[in-house]
């Protein structure tokens, strides 16, 4: 049944997922996070406006901090929601 | 006393903003100039819809300056500002690099944000989400003939199975029009769907199979399992934000919206 190449579809996939499983800030390199980027924040919090924990996104600490800094000043300039949608 | 290097972005009334944007923004850098700043850099950011009303607006004009001036001042301008009428809101951040500096490397880490993005998304986690429902078709009643059509969401519980094992040979040709569908859905796909319900799995399954049923990896059955907790939150973002998707996108969107 599970031939030759199906376990190795299945290695690089799973390889390929532990690589997504990672914090995308670190991933993509970079220091800061700006709370202008509104397409990479809106990937971080809810349909209701709520951040996501990191459990969930993965994100390394430090980024999870500065994270929290760019969307509340995303929130307060409008570009999120503080709650709902 | 040394000059800091700042970062002001301001909302301005829409109205007055789109009647005389000159005049609007020039109130900003008559507010600033009082105070000694030296405006590096000015620009019309953007002229959105707010996430919420402010002072009785649903939109705004976002006006966005770099400056030097000295901490102190910064204080008077806040004060100004917040007496202004154009000005909804402001937001200055102090700056630790020089102007050109911070604009020069954020514009670049945003592009390697935005391509590492489009990178993970490829067969990332929206193409993840469209293996998961290939395999989760596994779990629906026995097959009985061909990979659905497209769109086709209408008898899914038929459809479905069968599809799970023909797009292993099929996988190249449909690998195509998966991979540029879920470019967008990063976000959506990003976190596994904890409140789907295991009922949905099944009818969310079948439309799934057009598009991701490409990378047909080995199906196993824990993986199966959460393929079909994974589909509906697909399906949810995808409703949300259906203008964003792309044509190939849509369609199974539409198709979950059905079933």
């Amino acid at each position: 049944m599970a031939s030759n190449t199906k376990i190795k579809n299945l290695k690089k996939l799973m390889k390929k997922q532990t690589e997504r499983n990672k914090c995308r800030f670190t991933r993509a390199r970079v220091y800061h996070i700006d709370y202008k980027d509104v397409a990479t924040l809106q990937k971080m919090v809810s349909q209701q406006g709520k951040m996501y924990g990191r459990k969930r996104t993965g994100t390394r600490s430090a980024f999870q901090r500065k994270l929290k800094i760019a969307i509340k000043r995303a929130r307060f300039m409008a570009l999120l929601p503080y709650v709902g949608r | 006393m040394s000059n800091r290097s700042y970062e002001a972005m301001f909302i301005l009334d829409n109205n007055a903003a789109t009647a005389d944007f000159e005049g609007t923004s020039g109130q900003v850098d008559t507010i600033l100039e009082k105070h000694g700043a030296a405006i590096a850099q000015k620009e019309k950011w953007d002229e959105r819809k707010l996430a919420y009303e402010i002072k009785g607006h649903r939109r705004g004009t976002y006006y966005l300056t770099y400056f030097e001036a000295d901490p102190d001042a910064i204080r008077k301008i806040n004060e100004d500002v917040l007496l202004s009428e154009t000005i909804l809101r402001h937001l200055v951040i102090a700056l630790d690099v020089s102007i050109d500096d911070y604009i020069a490397k954020m514009a670049e880490e945003r592009e390697m944000l935005a391509e590492d993005s489009r990178k993970n998304s490829l067969g990332g986690w929206g193409g993840r989400r469209g293996e998961r429902s290939d395999r989760g078709e596994r779990r629906g009643p026995p097959p009985r003939d061909g990979a659905p059509a497209p769109g086709a969401p209408a008898t899914p519980a038929a459809d479905a199975p069968a599809a799970a094992d023909a797009p292993a040979k099929e996988a190249p040709a449909k690998e195509a029009p998966a991979k540029e569908a879920p470019a967008k859905e990063a976000p959506a796909a990003d976190a596994p769907a904890k409140e789907a319900p295991a009922a949905e799995a099944p009818a969310a399954d079948a439309p799934a199979t057009e598009a991701p049923a490409a990378e047909a990896p080995a199906a196993d059955a824990p993986e199966a399992d959460a393929a079909a907790t994974e589909a509906p939150e697909g399906k949810k973002t995808d409703a949300a934000k259906p203008a964003a998707a792309d044509k190939t996108e849509t369609t199974a969107t539409e198709a979950s919206a059905e079933s």
